[in-house]
């Protein structure tokens, strides 16, 4: 149960409230096309699908946001957004760096084999 | 080819080396003269030695690059090599493999371009958690409002293919995880004749399943998108070819 009295008293102008709809949905519908076109897989779609559910529930739902803000000790509601995004773009950078990573042995093993397989059919087309 | 057959069974395979033998077995129980590649998709357990011991081909990635991803390399692998018709099979045992010849048969004798192994038709027995179930039954529907297509089972993973259908596959466009619903709706789209065979698919008897922890609800989210997707694009290409 959300007691009210203790949320902090800042809503978002209609104008906010309106501009985090919109950004959601161009966010929404810029994955979807994206995907569509086959420039987006699935899997990293699904990460800025929850962006975007992300946005429209916290500009919906603002008492939500407002408890967010208490707990936070912030004092606007902006604030607790700004640090979130703040945090999700870390959590992405670092996912991102693991991934690259991963993929830069996968192609140095790939490259290997590649090399040894090579070497293998030059020796097969030498002996025959 | 390795022994002259145009057939071929292809079965992608991670850590499964408890099992994928008895699978070789049943298959050439079934079938003497089937041949028969594994996929290894990056096993860290002895897949690769017990399936050549086995008697089968195998092609082994050098590290893991998921289901599907092993599946399409079965795929270029039987294209490359020639076969008119390939069978899929799971390396886990699930599978009846006394039904490969029957399944087989169906894209023989021309009567379909895909035959899959149905859990659901009279006379499959039916051997899977709830939520899988209500997955299954999800996608059916799904298919049957975006493609028409008709099928019980869209999840199953004992299939047969002609080569036409085969080359489909191998295209790009194939996911390197979940070959699903968004992959018929696609064949669909290209003319590919669907049919269906009673088969009993059996819980896996030991190892980690593909589906297990947190994976369904991705899996939901991924094949439903993919479908949509699919069939967006199968409509778009029909208009465009009109």
């Amino acid at each position: 149960m959300i007691d009210t009295s203790q949320l902090v008293p800042l809503q978002l102008t209609p104008l906010q409230q309106a501009a985090a709809i919109v950004a959601a949905t161009l966010l929404f519908v810029s994955i979807l096309v994206l995907i569509y076109r086959r420039r987006l897989g699935e899997n990293y779609g699904a990460m800025w699908f929850l962006v975007g559910l992300v946005t429209l529930i916290a500009a919906i739902w603002q008492d939500g946001l407002r408890l967010v803000a208490r707990a936070l000790d912030a004092v606007t509601l902006t604030a607790p957004l700004f640090l979130l995004s703040i945090l999700f773009l870390t959590a992405i950078a670092v996912h991102f760096s693991v991934k690259l990573s991963e993929q830069a042995q996968q192609v140095k093993k790939l490259a290997q084999e590649v090399a040894l397989l090579r070497e293998q059919a030059e020796l097969k087309e030498d002996s025959a | 080819m390795a022994s002259g057959s145009s057939e071929v069974a292809i079965i992608p395979a991670l850590n499964e080396a408890q099992r994928v033998g008895a699978v070789i077995a049943d298959l050439r129980k079934a079938m003497p003269g089937l041949d028969v590649v594994v996929v290894n998709d990056g096993s860290s357990d002895d897949t690769e030695g017990v399936a050549r011991r086995a008697g089968a081909t195998v092609v082994s990635h050098p590290y893991r690059l998921g289901y599907g991803a092993a599946l399409q390399t079965g795929y270029l692998y039987a294209l490359r090599s020639g076969y008119a018709r390939a069978l899929q099979i799971d390396g886990d045992g699930q599978h009846d493999a006394s039904l490969a010849p029957q399944l087989l048969a169906v894209v023989r004798n021309g009567r379909a371009d895909i035959a899959l192994g149905s859990r659901f038709l009279a006379g499959g027995k039916v051997a899977m958690p709830l939520t899988r179930r209500i997955g299954s039954a999800t996608l059916k529907r799904l298919g049957r409002v975006l493609a028409g297509i008709a099928c019980t089972d869209p999840t199953s993973g004992f299939r047969a293919f002609d080569r036409a259908t085969l080359a489909l596959l191998a295209s790009e466009d194939f996911p390197h995880d979940y070959p699903d619903m968004d992959v018929l709706i696609r064949l669909r789209f290209a003319g590919i004749r669907i049919a269906e065979i009673p088969a009993t698919v059996r819980e896996r008897s030991g190892g980690t399943s593909m589906h297990s922890g947190l994976r369904p609800l991705y899996y939901a989210y991924k094949v439903a998108l993919a479908s949509v997707m699919a069939a967006l694009r199968g409509r778009r290409a029909q208009r465009s070819s009109v």
